[in-house]
């Protein structure tokens, strides 16, 4: 039976595992939300941007690698976006199977520059180690994933919420042809939303390089918990990817002190009884996977 | 009665005829097969070579080819094998069972490969070598290290490089008890080969009085290892035993460097392919480990081997020799010699060729013998650990060797086999 102190650090252990699990499924959800489109190259672009922090890292720093993978990230998203674009408004297996297409390409791209073996990035310095702190024990680097994270969220929260910008963004998601009636280009703005949500893809991948290690692979292993976290959130819901997120980090991380070998399992299960119980997710509204 | 004979209406008589007949069955009984023999001398003997390039064991699967592929270029330079030109036929298994199963079906039935080999997961070689022995075609498993395979599951058609999981528990236990301490906690890969090397660590551990503090199964696909290093540090164990494998293990490893887990307790990883130290870097590869071969091990003929295997691969991700691309060359090699012993690629008596071999030019101290009861390549295992990166001569020189094990120890005995082979008799007939 686990003590407190294995317990509080087990559910410290949880949250931050769940704000990594939110951030990446952060741009997936802002991608499907607004353009409905399943953005199966997801888990490629965020190993993607732990390949460029690989490459920028030794030159530029860590800091500075954590701001340039992700907008080299960005850009590879708009180039994707004038393929994906013809999707639109389309059956949304077309967009699928665009963006499943461009997943095997970039993996194959990846590999063609980087190789089939694996890499480690290091943590910058003052964040090696883990710390003490009576008797909570945890890894320094980790701390900085969550107060990144956070800072992460609540900047696109604030985005969304709190400018003309974020407003257009959900207004574009709720009737595009009303905002293309008002004048607004909703071309240039989709794809600026999607440039921002493979950006954030990236950025997720340079945060979890340092402890996850990189293969061309990894980024198929990322997409399924994003897909997971959205549908348990709810499509379309900024607070439910932040949910769904925790949700799954927590139960993730808890599974391992009762049935270690369930802890991939516990996601599925989670969504299974989230899903059963609210079709829509927790927080979710009525969306393009109900068609 | 005066004889007549029966002409036909063409003015051959029947006796005729069937001298005649007789003498064009000779003509095709004898020729045909010459043909057949003369066709086949022209065309290569194909190799079909089963090796991941993605999935958990990507880095190695490769190295597992490139050892393969620099013994076939090696045999082809020589004039090649039987008077033919050898040629290989490479599928990306992907560490996936049904995906290498459906590749190896194609290779034997589209491409009519001769021989087949390569493995590194357990999980991927136990139904290869089901599927080998169905067709009865020779399947080598180079890497693979799960005591199944050579056990229960062995076949007649099967031959496996790597020393297995009892060798390398078998190997280490000792050491770590009187060395780094009695009370042990284990680290599970949840499929075949993790479930396997548990067991033998089990069993090594009532050998040398080990307590067992606690388990934990690790997933396949397992990124996040956070929780299981809380776990084992709760537990305060002298030793971690961690049976993980390919890119799971370098996760491990990078995360319980990151939670400083790395000096809370002396780490064990008893089987350690050298790709996924690389990829950890000598920081990060901390631990103890058993290994087959290195390219620093100064024996005979290495290094020509090393010398060779740097000229051909200078542009590859490791372009040394190591434990992994050694099995593979050695693995390859060997079939190849075997073949000219038989004189034919027919696989009953490539098999009969190959049981009992001795192999001496293995670039190691001591010779390696295929046993022909459970065709494990009975060899001598190293006891190493990571070195210092002040002590190292190169960015590949990250292994320092402890001990040697000669086969005769290292190798389980013939009494504890599990194996029960089919007959020759009873094998498919294949090639040739």
């Amino acid at each position: 039976m686990p003590d407190i102190a294995e317990l509080t650090t087990h559910l410290l252990n949880g949250v931050v595992l769940g704000l990594l699990y939110a951030i990446i499924a952060l741009g997936f959800m802002l991608i499907l939300g607004t353009m409905e489109v399943i953005n199966f190259s997801h888990g490629v672009l965020f190993a993607l941007g732990g390949y460029l922090a690989l490459a920028l890292q030794p030159h530029v720093g860590w800091w500075a690698a954590l701001v340039l993978a992700p907008l080299g990230v960005g850009a590879v998203g708009l180039v994707l976006e004038l393929g994906v674009r013809r999707t639109y408004g389309r059956d949304p297996l077309f967009g699928l199977l665009f963006t499943f297409g461009a997943a095997l390409a970039l993996e194959e791209i990846i590999r063609i520059v980087w190789g089939p073996r694996g890499y480690t990035i290091s943590v910058p310095d003052f964040v090696s180690g883990p710390f003490h702190l009576g008797f909570l024990f945890y890894s320094k680097y980790r701390v900085l994933v969550a107060v990144l994270a956070v800072l992460l969220l609540a900047l696109v929260w604030w985005f969304l919420e709190k400018t003309p910008y974020g407003a257009v963004v959900k207004a574009g998601a709720h009737d595009g042809e009303m905002v293309r009636a008002l004048g607004i280009n909703l071309t240039r703005m989709r794809s600026l939303v999607f440039a921002l949500g493979t950006a954030m893809a990236g950025l997720a991948g340079v945060i979890a390089a340092p402890m996850w290690s990189l293969k061309p692979t990894i980024g198929a292993e990322a997409v399924m918990p994003a897909f997971i976290v959205v549908v348990i959130g709810g499509i379309g819901s900024f607070g439910g990817a932040v949910l769904g997120g925790l949700m799954l980090g927590l139960a993730s991380g808890l599974s391992n002190l009762i049935v270690p070998r369930g802890s991939i399992l516990v996601m599925y299960v989670l969504m299974t009884v989230v899903l059963l119980l609210r079709p829509r997710g927790l927080m979710g509204q009525k969306s393009m996977l109900e068609l | 009665m005066a004889h007549k004979s029966t002409t036909m209406r063409n003015g051959l008589t029947r006796r005729q005829l069937l001298t005649g007949a007789a003498a064009f069955g000779a003509a095709v009984g004898l020729i045909g097969p010459w043909r057949r023999a003369r066709a086949q001398s022209g065309k290569p003997i194909l190799i079909g070579l089963t090796c991941d390039a993605s999935g958990t064991f990507a880095d190695s699967g490769q190295a597992d080819r490139r050892g393969m592929i620099l013994a076939i270029e090696e045999a082809n330079a020589k004039g090649g094998v039987l008077g033919r030109k050898v040629e290989p036929r490479w599928e990306d298994t992907e560490t996936d069972a049904s995906v290498a199963v459906r590749k190896a079906q194609r290779l034997i039935e589209r491409d009519r490969i001769d021989f087949m080999i390569g493995a590194l997961s357990s999980g991927v070689a136990a139904p290869l070598s089901d599927l080998a022995q169905r067709h009865g075609i020779i399947y080598f498993n180079s890497n693979s290290s799960a005591d199944t395979v050579t056990n229960e599951k062995c076949h007649r058609t099967n031959f496996v490089w790597d020393a297995n999981n009892w060798m390398f528990a078998n190997a280490l236990g000792p050491l770590v008890a009187k060395n780094l301490g009695t009370k042990w906690f284990i680290l599970t890969h949840d499929y075949v080969w993790g479930k396997n090397a548990t067991a033998a660590t089990r069993e090594n551990m009532k050998k040398v009085s080990a307590d067992e503090l606690g388990e934990l199964m690790v997933p396949q696909g397992t990124r996040d290892f956070s929780a299981q290093l809380l776990r084992i540090r709760s537990a305060k164990p002298q030793v971690v035993i961690a049976n993980v494998a390919g890119i799971e293990q370098t996760a491990l490893r990078e995360q319980a460097y990151e939670f400083g887990a790395d000096k809370d307790a002396a780490w064990v990883f008893p089987q350690q392919d050298f790709p996924d130290m690389v990829t950890l870097g000598p920081k990060k590869a901390f631990g103890y480990f058993c290994t087959t071969w290195h390219y620093t091990v100064d024996a005979p003929g290495s290094k020509e081997f090393v010398a060779n295997f740097r000229k051909r691969w200078a542009g590859a991700p490791i372009p040394v020799p190591d434990n992994v691309s050694c099995n593979g060359y050695l693995a390859m090699r060997e079939m190849l010699r075997a073949i000219e012993r038989a004189g034919t690629t027919r696989n009953h008596d490539v098999i009969k060729a190959l049981e009992g071999h001795v192999i001496k030019d293995n670039f190691r101290k001591y010779p390696s013998t295929i046993r022909p009861w459970d065709h494990l390549v009975g060899q001598m295992l190293t006891l190493a650990k990571t070195k210092r990166e002040t002590d190292m001569k190169e960015k590949w020189d990250m292994i320092e060797m402890i001990a040697e094990i000669p086969p005769e120890v290292a190798a389980p005995p013939q009494s504890l086999s599990k194996c029960k082979m089919e007959a020759i008799a009873d094998t498919p007939v294949y090639g040739g």
